[in-house]
């Protein structure tokens, strides 16, 4: 699964720990989801999509298929 | 958080089980207290004395990120939400396939040195010792 938190996180100039704690997640969490080390569940991948104003599919998508 | 660090490191752990082990090998090996027993223990001690001081510090000082003293759950284990609990559980993984090699690789070891009056102690702060630095390996993702 690829994403584009950290590009759209750099957009509205939050930090990883901004982000977190919009999102309830920690810092370290963040970064693994950034780096794709980590696939959030359903519910956490809503909530930052939420944060960061996007839909869920812009968001993360199956490496892959188109973006 | 360096303090924190500190305190739930695995190889903070390694160091209590090392000590405990020395200890326990000395009082084996020499028949008579001597002043290098002495010195140990009281250097374990004093470890063990810095450690929860520590934390005791760390508490008041970071209430928002209490360690719990008396716990069931080890200190090393981080859980404060599902990207911690997906590392502790990989890190689990990797320290129970560890344990499913060692543990009879430890027996046979054992049985075959039987002569060897430490090698019990000596073999299981090994092993304590590799499953610390295997769940190190895992959690260390964390902090890359």
């Amino acid at each position: 699964m690829r994403n584009k938190v950290k590009e759209l996180r750099a957009r509205h100039n939050y930090t990883q720990s901004d982000l977190g704690k919009l999102v309830g997640a920690t810092r370290q969490t963040i970064g693994m989801i950034e780096k794709g080390d980590y696939a959030p569940s359903v519910l956490l991948a809503l909530k930052i999509a939420k944060a960061l104003r996007v839909d869920l599919e812009e968001l993360f998508w199956i490496e892959g298929e188109d973006e | 958080m360096i303090m924190e660090r500190f305190l739930r490191s695995p190889f903070t752990m390694s160091v209590f089980l090392i000590g405990l082990a020395v200890i326990y090998s000395m009082s084996i090996v020499l028949e008579q207290r001597n002043n290098m027993t002495t010195i140990i223990f009281v250097a374990y001690a004093i470890f063990v004395i810095i450690y929860f001081g520590t934390m005791v510090y760390f508490n008041r000082k970071f209430p928002d990120r209490k360690i719990r003293i008396l716990t069931f759950i080890p200190y090393e284990l981080k859980e404060e939400d599902e990207g911690h609990q997906y590392i502790t559980y990989r890190a689990c993984r990797k320290v129970y396939i560890y344990y499913y090699f060692a543990i009879p690789a430890a027996i046979v070891a054992v049985s075959l040195f039987r002569k060897v009056e430490l090698l019990p102690v000596i073999t299981l702060t090994v092993l304590g010792i590799g499953q610390y630095f295997i769940f190190w390996s895992e959690v260390k993702k964390l902090y890359e």
